[in-house]
């Protein structure tokens, strides 16, 4: 085949910068055509073989051609260099992300350039007989003597079968992962058993760059990979994945916690770095082993990066020999919405399927290499296309904006050419389309259009069918590029015009001589059924469009509607009472913390107004410290009332009763102990007793239980205070001993005291799990055992509602879901979608300890003391509920983005503990205050 | 999700009375490590762990829950699907192991299970280390799990890992055989576990949409 380049490309070349090459031109352009230019020599099919133009395009890159001192110094440098460039890649991928995926193409490529400076000069004979050809010997034969390097290879055994990378990469890989590669790598460049496996002149035995390998290593080795879809991440991961809590904008890079998450977020937002190097890096190294052709067919895949929309083999291609090649065509349409058309030769597709026949004839594969074709669509302007009849082969010719013919493809007989043709117009399409387009038939199936053939042709063939397809935007600015071969003796169909006739008639006087705008004009008119159709088409198009945007818009406004209304309904049933919209409305900003100085004042002037003031500082920013709280806490509790003079004689009163309890407990107690012995000793009796009769297990087993023919009074109140004390003593044991306050036993001792003094005043209710949490706080802040105990009184008498048997759990479950269902209908959905847990139950705790168990004490003071002055305040008496709410809304990034289920936010809550930004949460949950505060008074 | 390799898990729930040491169990068996700050539980919580059972890989997850009996309303819950029951006990506390009765009635009460004859228990006597305290004879427990159709029992020590690993390895084995058999008896149950996310998806799938 003739290998053509039109003299047009070089007239216009002359010419000022046409518009499309001006803006439209992108870097990959000039790779593209450097790329191919470097490695085929002097036998483009693209480039003329004219030294005087090589050199004014890129003079540079002849002097690579010219001086080669060493062939194997050159190879060594090009896979250093190689290998560096990945390593950069894999490097500054790790700067932007925590930790890396291992399976990402990254790694993958990276393995491969270790791969091939690995095989450089290995010795394939001595190989050989561990029967694989491959790196992979390499580890076998160090893993009998090194633990390590043992490890890597039982870790690739196990994944070899579950990656689609070849099991010569998964070895590289795991050492990646486990950080040992670069050791390794050391290692084969040093020990005296490995050193006999590779040829003098290989790269592992090079002195200077054999040790360059391994430390060019030392980098990703300190990278953290992981498996992303097959480990579970901890809660701290998820949040710092997520870019920590925010209630803001909602970042789709971040990685799922499951596999099965919503959509494909990994691939649409993971930029491949592999597609923008394809054009130069897969075509430009002279030297190609398997792996890489490997790798080449596997980009032919569909996989996430680009998706193949058309493909076919047995595409024959005129190869630089004047024959046809038979080779593989397939046409991509890349992440950034460009197609990408590739050719490559039936051998290597096959090559790369056996591995291990690769390497063994790299000369031959090199020599292939320079016929794989690949050709961005966006640079291509016309696609001509020749067939004899509809049943005979068809030849596409693809021209490129500079003018540049690509060498023709020749599709077999039958259907393929239109398939191609209008797989190619579906993915040019929206912003491209073929001009003309191609027609629809009678079955709805693509067919070439029919048009009227011009009679002015030069040779009258008729019987061909010859089309020049133009590449064209659909709207807006057009690509006013001039088509270059119209000096062509081959017949050509009408150029029919489009609505963007004006527009092509600018772009025509830059590009053309006189005779040919001439010609152009004269065709213009001679296509209405043309024009028409594509109206037709286009009207077509632009209607269907218009009816789904209002079907859309629609639908939406109905939806909106409803969930308005039901957010309305929720409110109404459920959260107006929740607030109280006659307190006006502060800000954070307007109001300082409780300190001392204030705290002086209010106690000699304790005015109403002083009051609400207090109490308003400590809604908004809390109390300075904890010896402040000691003071003010009985007041902000009421315990005290606000212009109570003589607390110290009440404290006193309170002291003299407490004290008298005790007393009346300690009988009970000691009465306990001494049961308590009884009862060991005698099942310590009944466990040295004889065997037990088979017959009488049942009876046996229970025989112990304590009969008790006349319940008085007092058995009563000894056996009730019994099991009481024991549920105490097993919590005491265990109250917060991580803080040093209790790790000292008087203050155990101390909570046990006001604890079950607590339950000797209310034994019908008893000791629950869970009262000594509450308790704890407010003994440290205190430390008085006294006053503690009549302001545990107080909190109880609120919190005892959301205690095991009574109401107030349900409650503040069926609000808080409320509340969620009306703030963040997302997250609702999401915690309700299954129908087994349609309760929050991840919020159990919260409720029932009032978040002690969520926050540190430092928090929990903060926390508490919102709550208590906004009851106080009566802003509202369900502020929890709001902190609740609060806790939710600020991880509900994190809770999308992994999609959460009701086990999956148990865990991350319970991980969460102690860790939460509280005044970030208060802040948060002071607003959501003020917004339903806002809404009720809407409603009202 | 699809075929006969699917990835098995199982839910196991501790139940016992306060201080028995369920969460130190759960730990023990899950980290490997015994503390004593642990606090006692409120609610609930989980951990999980997969263990490599013949040829499958299963995924354990164990919830620890609340002790006091005055919790077990809350169980409802959390008792859900479950494959297999720890009951745990004291063998130092005498009062721990008579509450075990109730501990099961309620679990088969609450879980409903759809056997309930044949529902896997495993009974633990925790704190074997404290040999000089103990109240509960082995040979005590053992007639109790014979009475109530040989439940196996494995005496363990949270604090000095004795036998916790076999025992969860036990429950681990004895469920997954349950569950194979059952699914061959009621093929067309669904699997509690296995239908959310499913479920999940399909309903963010639909919000995708508007």
């Amino acid at each position: 085949m003739q290998i053509f380049r039109h003299s047009s490309a070089d007239t216009w070349k002359k010419k000022p910068l046409e518009r499309r090459s001006a803006t439209d031109r992108r870097p990959s352009v000039v790779d593209w055509i450097t790329g191919f230019s470097d490695n085929n020599n002097s036998n483009s099919d693209w480039i003329p073989r004219n030294e005087d133009e090589r050199l004014t395009r890129n003079g540079s890159v002849c002097a690579v051609e010219e001086s080669q001192p060493n062939v194997s110094t050159q190879h060594k440098d090009l896979l250093i260099s190689q290998l560096k460039k990945e390593v950069k890649v894999i490097m500054e991928e790790a700067v932007t992300k925590k930790m890396m995926d291992l399976n990402s193409p990254y790694v993958t490529s990276l393995c491969v350039a270790i791969d091939a400076c690995l095989m450089d000069g290995l010795r394939r004979r001595l190989l050989g007989l561990f029967s694989c050809r491959s790196s992979l010997a390499l580890i076998q034969i160090l893993a009998k003597q090194n633990a390590t390097a043992e490890t890597i290879l039982i870790k690739t055994y196990e994944f070899e079968g579950q990656t689609n990378i070849g099991p010569h990469l998964v070895w590289i890989r795991e050492a990646l992962h486990l950080r040992s590669l670069s050791t390794i790598i050391h290692h084969i460049s040093t020990a005296k058993n490995i050193q006999r496996l590779y040829d003098k002149n290989s790269l592992m035995l090079d002195r200077a760059k054999g040790g360059m390998v391994a430390a060019l290593l030392l980098g990703p080795c300190a990278v953290t990979f992981r498996r992303m879809a097959s480990e579970e991440a901890t809660a701290e991961e998820l949040v710092e994945r997520g870019g920590g809590i925010n209630c803001g904008s909602y970042n789709s890079t971040k990685n799922r916690y499951q596999n099965g998450g919503v959509g494909s977020g990994d691939s649409t937002t993971r930029p491949p770095l592999s597609i923008t190097r394809q054009g130069s890096s897969i075509v430009s190294s002279l030297d190609r082993n398997g792996s890489v052709s490997r790798d080449y067919v596997y980009s032919l895949h569909h996989n996430f990066k680009t998706s193949l929309l058309f493909g076919k083999n047995n595409v024959s291609v005129a190869t630089d020999n004047n024959d046809q090649a038979k080779g593989y065509l397939s046409l991509h349409k890349n992440y950034d919405g460009n197609l990408t058309l590739k050719w490559i030769p039936n051998q290597l597709m096959h090559a790369s399927s056996q591995p291990s026949s690769a390497h063994s004839n790299n000369g031959e594969f090199s020599n292939l290499w320079k016929n794989a074709i690949q050709i961005d669509m966006s640079e291509i302007i016309y696609i001509h296309l020749h067939q004899k009849d509809e049943t005979s082969p068809a030849c596409l010719t693809f021209v490129n904006c500079e003018g540049v013919q690509s060498a023709p493809l020749h599709l077999p007989a039958g259907q393929h050419t239109i398939a191609f043709l209008s797989s190619l117009e579906a993915g040019l399409a929206p912003i491209l389309r073929l001009d003309p387009p191609l027609w629809i038939g009678s079955t709805k199936e693509k067919m070439l259009p029919r048009l009227r053939k011009r009679s002015t042709a030069v040779s009258a063939s008729s019987a061909m069918l010859d089309y020049v397809f133009r590449l064209v935007r659909t709207s807006g600015a057009e690509p006013s590029i001039p088509p270059p071969n119209l000096n062509s003796q081959r017949e050509i169909e009408e150029e029919e015009g489009d609505e963007e006739g004006e527009e092509n008639g600018v772009g025509y006087k830059k590009g053309y001589n006189v005779s040919e705008m001439h010609d152009r004009c004269i065709s213009l008119p001679n296509s209405p059924y043309i024009i028409d159709n594509v109206d037709s088409v286009v009207n077509f198009q632009i209607g269907k469009a218009c009816q789904s945007m209002r079907n859309q818009i629609l639908a939406r406004a109905f939806y909106g509607w409803l969930s308005y209304v039901r957010h309305l309904r929720t409110i109404r049933q459920h959260l107006l009472h929740l607030v109280n919209t006659t307190k006006e409305n502060g800000d954070e900003s307007e109001y300082e913390v409780v300190d001392e100085k204030f705290w002086k004042e209010c106690r000699s002037n304790p005015t109403a107004e002083s009051e609400t003031e207090f109490l308003r500082r400590v809604y908004y920013c809390g109390i300075e410290s904890k010896e402040l709280r000691r003071f003010a806490w009985p007041y902000l509790m009421g315990l005290y009332t606000w212009n109570e003079q003589n607390c110290e004689q009440r404290l006193e009163e309170y002291t003299r009763r407490y004290l008298n309890d005790i007393e009346e407990w300690r009988v009970l107690e000691t009465e306990v102990r001494r049961r308590d012995e009884e009862a060991f000793i005698a099942a310590r009796a009944k466990k040295t007793a004889t065997p037990l009769r088979e017959g009488s297990i049942i009876n046996e087993v229970f025989e112990d239980e304590p009969t008790c023919s006349h319940r008085d009074d007092h058995e009563h109140l000894v056996v009730s205070f019994m099991a009481n004390l024991h549920r105490i003593d097993k919590d005491v044991e265990r109250c917060d001993r991580n803080l040093i306050f209790f790790s000292n036993k008087d203050n155990l001792e101390s909570l046990r005291r006001v604890m079950c003094t607590y339950v000797r005043r209310n034994l019908e209710e008893g000791y629950i799990q869970g009262m000594c949490d509450l308790l704890a706080p407010l003994l440290v802040v205190f430390e008085d055992e006294a006053l503690t105990l009549e302001c545990f009184t107080i909190l109880m008498a609120r919190l005892r509602e959301n205690f095991p048997q009574r109401s107030g759990m349900d409650k503040c479950l069926s609000n808080l879901r409320s509340l969620i269902q009306v703030v963040d209908p997302q997250i609702f959905q999401m915690l309700t979608a299954s129908s087994d847990f349609t309760h929050l139950y991840f919020s159990y705790r919260w409720f029932l300890l009032d978040f002690k168990r969520e926050l540190s004490y430092e928090c929990t003071y903060k926390v508490w003391e919102t709550i208590w002055s906004a009851t106080r305040l009566e802003i509202t008496e369900n502020f929890a509920l709001f902190f609740a709410l609060a806790l939710v809304t600020n991880y509900r990034d994190v809770i999308v983005t992994n999609n959460m289920d009701f086990t999956d936010m148990i865990k991350f809550f319970n991980e969460m503990a102690e860790r939460h930004d509280c005044s970030r949460i208060l802040t948060s949950s002071r607003n959501h205050v003020k917004c339903l505060q806002n809404l009720v008074q809407n409603l009202k | 999700m699809s075929g006969t390799r699917k990835k098995a898990l199982l839910k196991v729930i501790i139940l016992g009375d306060s201080g028995v040491g369920k969460t130190s169990l759960m730990n023990q068996y899950v980290n490997r490590r015994f503390s004593n700050q642990y606090k006692a539980t409120i609610g609930a919580d989980f951990l999980t762990r997969d263990v490599q059972i013949d040829d499958r890989t299963v995924t354990l997850q164990i919830w620890d829950t609340a002790g006091q009996e005055r919790f077990q309303s809350l169980g409802v819950a959390f008792y859900r699907g479950a494959d297999c029951c720890v009951l745990a006990f004291d063998v130092t506390n005498a009062a721990s192991f008579k509450s075990l009765d109730s501990w099961r009635d309620e679990f088969l009460i609450q879980a409903s299970p759809r056997d309930p004859d044949h529902f896997p228990f495993v009974l633990l006597g925790n704190k074997v280390d404290l040999e000089s305290q103990r109240a509960v004879s082995s040979k005590r427990a053992q007639s109790w799990c014979q009475s109530k159709g040989n439940i196996p029992y494995y005496e363990v020590s949270a604090k000095e890992a004795l036998n916790v690993e076999a025992a969860f390895l036990a429950i681990a084995r004895d469920a997954l055989a349950r569950e194979s058999q059952e699914s061959n008896d009621f093929p067309e149950f669904p699997d509690q576990i296995r239908l959310n996310p499913n479920q999940q998806s399909n309903s963010s799938g639909s919000g995708c949409n508007c």
